[in-house]
């Protein structure tokens, strides 16, 4: 065991906690991906009061933001093969990366769509209407004119949101996902220095964060001034 | 098939009786984030020398590391340094006793303190600077102002976006199972060491979760009316609230 | 127009991230009708030296894996995917059905038999025994631990033992729930943080050995008595009737002591 840290091993580690970055950013892509698409349509349902889907929609998104993340990477990841194989899905050759995926997406459908929602309705009332009036249809006022005023004002918490996704990855080694901190724990259950590997791991995550956190300001400005 | 709504009741009777340990993972990180998270803020906006340049660096960069590694690391840091400590003062023995609940406690706190300065750092944002120079006029001190003034109108901005941050910390608290700390998460998973029904456990958890949160917003909510019955002007939108 | 752009470019994004997703899902599914022996996903566990463990080439490994590489080996009808899951997840995962076989070396217990299928020849012999601080004479039966602090791994058979005692006894015993495996449990007897915890003869001297030597076995009794098997979901008896032939086979012919030598320095069959 021997000393308690060494500053040595913080580089030597690196590269290894490093290559595991692209499972990380898999995670991350795949649920925003599944989170706006999925989000938008949890949205709409509850947006035209869609009967059935409405109720649905307001239990699922209640539970997913009363429950930790970790409890319901759980319950998807070991639950829902269970429900597969109730109708007849195997689902025994299934990659465990593609359930964690599900996983993430799930969630974030959930918080996308409680963005959406209050981005929309942030629109005027009288847009809808004016929209309306000179004949364009549901869709096409949708479409036309309510989300591309909706994204503007969706946008900083759209990025918030995607900083806040990054961190989240950080559960998903709890399913046995060799990511970054995966790799770390591996390294420090092999060698007893945990304390490097959590180190590089912290590094790491602040320095994503805050590139995230840039790049979403100075998007956010950008936009702004295109308006003008 | 496997599936047994039976051991999810089995789980969650157990479970309830760890309801309190959760509370204080998430309560005490709270009020201690609440304390320390507005004095931070306040030193910030006031930009008291060393402490707001160290807060402007220090903020930023602790809010970009994830709970479960803050976790971790005071995991490892508590013990392996006191064992040391402990050949040869004997009050290093208190610590390193100490019960992994008060660690998990002590890492959830340093995230709260850091995630609720933001939280403070904006409401106080939101008090117009027309605010302090009025203050000012009047003869007020900086502390007068800020006590009698400032803070006053930033509490029903701060108020739901607190309410957030604790539901926030209410589930990240459940984090703490992964030092085995016995919380709401863990305690469902006893009965699962014997009658090997871990999904239920699971659900079992997360229904106790999902309860202890409902209760919170209903709780903020009801708060944050009783404040703007004094104030006019809320932003019904503010979409910022969504931050944890 | 810049807006545009931007959707456009996360939408490519996202369009990009399922193709490939799906692309190499159909390669997987490709492979896996091509060839005709029958896969079995095995889930070893991921702490546990020398028996279930994760080597530094991040593939599992140890004992229990080498057994059933050999088994694999006189069973071509079957081809064994290997696969590293933390104990406490590994009984959820036969569950899930995301695994057929589980091994860190599993002890009986009629609750496991209920649920899932046991092999019936064992590979090794798993009794366990209480393990203290170096000098304590005060801890000699589980009747002695109530009131003390005992450390055990989730969803282990000692977890079980203990809970149940817990449940029928008054002066319950404090059960502390350790998570890095054999290494942590003896710092925290060492350091006081724990009064107990329950191992094998092997794993004690192992562990004893490879850090200090600052605890002591209770030699009067045993804590539990059982051999290892690995595990199976209920309905693949087919799988355990062959398994048990091989390892009938392997025990006659000599394999599995020399596996055992090579990862436990002593015979599979001795405590």
């Amino acid at each position: 065991m021997g000393s308690l840290f060494d500053i040595r091993l913080v580089f030597e580690y690196f590269p290894t906690i490093i290559s595991r970055f692209h499972i990380t950013l898999l995670i991350v892509v795949v649920a925003i991906g599944v989170g706006l698409l999925l989000g938008l349509f949890i949205a709409l349902a509850r947006m035209y009061k869609i009967p059935i889907l409405n109720q649905l929609s307001i239990v699922y998104v209640s539970f997913i933001r009363g429950t930790p993340l970790i409890v319901q990477l759980f319950i998807i990841y070991y639950g829902f093969p269970l429900l597969l194989d109730e109708i007849g899905i195997d689902v025994t050759q299934w990659e465990k990366l593609y359930f964690v995926l599900i996983a993430y997406g799930l969630n974030n459908a959930a918080f996308m769509s409680e963005i959406i929602r209050s981005a929309i309705s942030s629109v005027a009332v009288g847009q809808h209407e004016a929209a309306y009036s000179v004949g364009l249809s549901r869709w096409q006022t949708l479409r036309r004119i309510i989300l591309p005023q909706a994204f503007l004002t969706a946008f900083p918490v759209f990025g918030t949101r995607v900083v806040t996704t990054f961190e989240s990855t950080s559960l998903a080694f709890t399913l046995g996902i060799l990511d970054m901190i995966g790799q770390a724990q591996a390294i420090g259950s092999r060698t007893y220095h945990e304390l490097e590997g959590y180190v590089v791991l912290a590094i790491i995550f602040i320095a994503v964060s805050m590139i995230l956190e840039k790049i979403f300001i100075y998007a956010e400005k950008r936009l702004i001034l295109n308006r003008r | 098939m496997i599936f047994d709504f039976q051991y999810v009741v089995t789980s969650f009777t157990t479970a309830i009786h760890y309801i309190p340990a959760t509370l204080a993972l998430s309560l005490i990180p709270l009020f201690l984030g609440i304390i320390f998270g507005t004095m931070i803020a306040v030193c910030r906006r006031f930009r008291i020398k060393f402490v707001a340049p160290l807060a402007d660096i220090a903020i930023p960069v602790m809010k970009g590391i994830p709970l479960v590694l803050y976790l971790f690391i005071m995991n490892f840091l508590i013990f392996k340094p006191f064992d040391m400590l402990a050949q040869y003062y004997a009050w290093a023995d208190i610590i390193r006793y100490m019960d992994k609940l008060y660690i998990g406690i002590i890492a959830i706190s340093i995230y709260a303190i850091v995630i609720i300065s933001e939280t403070m750092r904006s409401a106080l944002m939101s008090v117009g600077k027309g605010q302090y120079e009025a203050c000012y006029s009047v003869g007020l001190t900086r502390w007068q102002a800020l006590w009698r003034v400032i803070l006053p109108q930033s509490l029903p901005v701060a108020i739901p976006v607190l309410g957030n941050n604790l539901i926030g910390l209410i589930k990240g608290s459940s984090v703490v199972y992964l030092i085995t700390v016995l919380d709401v998460m863990n305690g469902a998973l006893t009965t699962a060491q014997i009658n090997y029904r871990f999904l239920e456990a699971y659900i079992a958890a997360a229904f106790i979760y999902w309860g202890i949160c409902l209760l919170t917003e209903w709780l903020f909510t009801v708060w944050e009316n009783h404040t703007k019955k004094y104030q006019m002007r809320i932003d019904k939108h503010n979409l910022r609230k969504e931050v944890l | 127009m810049k807006k545009h752009i931007l959707f456009y470019f996360l939408l490519a994004v996202i369009a990009g991230a399922l193709l490939t997703g799906c692309g190499s899902k159909q390669a997987a599914e490709q492979s896996a009708s091509g060839s005709s022996p029958r896969e079995i996903s095995v889930g070893a566990g991921s702490n546990f030296e020398p028996y279930t463990y994760i080597d530094k080439d991040n593939q599992p490994a140890g004992y229990d894996v080498a057994v059933l590489k050999e088994i694999n080996r006189r069973l071509p009808q079957y081809q064994f995917k290997y696969q590293s899951i933390e104990l406490k997840n590994l009984l959820l995962s036969l569950d899930a059905k995301k695994i057929q076989l589980a091994t860190q070396q599993f002890e009986r217990n009629p609750d496991r038999e209920n649920k899932y299928l046991f092999t019936n020849e064992g590979f090794a012999n798993y009794d366990k025994r209480l393990i203290v601080a170096k000098g304590r004479t005060d801890i000699k039966t589980i009747d002695d631990l109530a009131g003390k602090k005992v450390g055990c791994g989730q969803g282990s058979n000692t977890a079980a033992i203990l809970e149940k005692y817990n449940q029928s006894h008054d002066n319950k015993i404090n059960i502390v729930y350790v998570q890095n495996g054999n290494s942590a449990v003896y710092d925290d007897i060492v350091n006081g943080r724990l009064d107990a915890g329950v191992m094998t003869r092997k794993t004690f001297k192992r562990t004893n050995d490879a850090f200090g030597g600052g605890l002591d076995i209770v030699d009067d009794n045993l804590f539990s008595k059982s051999e290892a098997y690995f595990i199976l979901s209920k309905n693949e008896t087919q799988l355990r009737d062959d398994i048990d032939t091989v390892l009938k086979e392997m025990k006659a012919d000599g394999t599995l002591s020399k596996l055992s030598y090579e990862y436990t320095n002593s015979d599979y069959n001795v405590e």
